[in-house]
């Protein structure tokens, strides 16, 4: 590996945890599917062709990182029934603790969509992939992108419905309100 | 009235549709409170996804990650060397290693690759440092005008390393639902090179008297609706 391919690795691992951390759905599951993916890319480096982008690259190998480890471990099914046990109201109650959503309840929004719909949602609307190269990254066609993303958005819309029955109920109490 | 189906409308909110079409649907916008109200939402579900994985990037990587996939990469680079000397079979090569290698050893350089690459681990820690040092300073820097400076007065920082001046400025002051005080502020960063980048974010006041950001918002986005009721 030469060290400009190094650096560049090293830059770019903020962004692969946040992917990683969509995905997996913690910070320490993240950070070991980010370093099995580093390993992976760094025993592959002559796959990848230098002029074509780097993270786009990097994404691609933590899905299929991702997926190995799904399979192996099941984890997933376990972490999904486990918030669907929780029900909705859980991350409602939380989000109406500060006057934002956090992280945890964004993440069980994003838990409830399929394995490929919330694929393609965190490489356009979180990691800022253009379609062309969300769907290079996947290596699905363009299309795919469009419907899986569309798909992953609208329901992706209780997000907002939810910050708004937050609102709501807080004005229905009568308290201060911002601005 | 020409229905837009969802997926045109994803594509329109992320910039992918056609210019076209785009015009389209930007003309119907202003009468149409029905679509507007769909776009709406699906700009603001990408904007609270993005806003709250915002934590997970500014965050340091952790320093135990860093230094595997840094030590991961170290050793490829040593094995690809390895495995390229056994090619050089020719007699004339062999030669060349071993005068090469005599000279190393005259010289005493007999490590010169192993240095090299140290100085690219140490060049790699010193940057990482580096940006460390920024964020830290940056982070006390917001601190200490969000407790102390009234809005519109300015605070700035000089970055040592770098020579780039950050400037915080408290815009405005509000107390959230919990009464917590919270404030607007700008950051900005001049780089030597003349060139500035402005941020805006918000932080509210934990009851230990720590500012937590809430927001980083940098201009050109859309603006942070979802933190005011």
């Amino acid at each position: 590996m030469d060290p400009q391919t190094r650096t560049e690795l090293l830059a770019w691992l903020p962004r692969l945890r946040r992917f990683a951390r969509g995905l997996s759905g913690n910070l320490d599951d993240a950070d070991d599917l980010v370093q099995t993916a580093c390993e992976r890319a760094i025993r592959n480096i002559d796959q990848w062709q230098p002029g074509t982008r780097f993270d786009s690259w990097m994404y691609r190998i933590i899905q299929t990182t991702w997926i190995d480890l799904v399979r192996s471990r099941r984890t997933r099914e376990a972490h999904a029934a486990e918030v669907a046990a929780m029900g909705f109201h859980t991350s409602t109650s939380e989000a109406g603790a500060g006057n934002w959503l956090t992280l945890r309840s964004v993440q069980a929004a994003l838990d409830r969509l399929p394995d490929e719909q919330r694929l393609v949602v965190l490489l356009v609307c979180v990691e800022e992939l253009s379609y062309t190269e969300a769907a290079e990254a996947l290596g699905v066609p363009i299309g795919t992108i469009m419907s899986r993303l569309s798909r992953g958005r609208l329901a992706l819309r209780q997000l907002v419905e939810e910050r708004r029955d937050n609102s709501e109920s807080k004005r229905s109490r009568g308290k201060v309100k911002v601005r | 009235m020409t229905r837009f189906d969802d997926q045109t409308l994803v594509a329109f909110v992320d910039g992918e549709l056609d210019p076209a079409q785009a015009q389209k649907i930007q003309s119907a916008l202003s009468h149409d409170p029905e679509l507007r109200e769909r776009v709406h939402v699906l700009r603001e579900s990408a904007l609270i996804l993005r806003t709250a994985f915002a934590e997970v990037v500014s965050e340091p990587v952790p320093l135990r990650l860093a230094r595997t996939v840094a030590k991961l990469a170290d050793a490829a680079t040593q094995n690809n060397v390895r495995r390229a000397n056994p090619k050089r079979t020719s007699r004339a090569a062999w030669a060349g290693v071993a005068v090469v290698a005599a000279i190393a050893l005259m010289f005493g350089l007999a490590g010169g690759y192993v240095a090299a690459d140290y100085r690219i681990y140490v060049e790699q820690g010193r940057k990482q440092t580096l940006a460390a040092r920024q964020q830290s300073g940056v982070a006390q820097l917001v601190q200490a005008t969000l407790e102390k400076k009234l809005s519109g007065t300015e605070a700035s920082w000089r970055n040592p390393d770098t020579g780039e001046i950050v400037v915080v400025e408290p815009i405005r002051t509000f107390r959230n639902d919990e009464g917590h005080y919270c404030r607007e502020y700008r950051e900005a960063v001049a780089e030597l090179a003349g060139s500035k980048h402005t941020q805006f974010g918000m932080a509210c006041r934990s009851a230990e008297g720590v500012w937590m950001v809430r927001y980083h918002l940098v201009p050109g986005e859309d603006p942070p609706a979802l933190f005011h009721n």
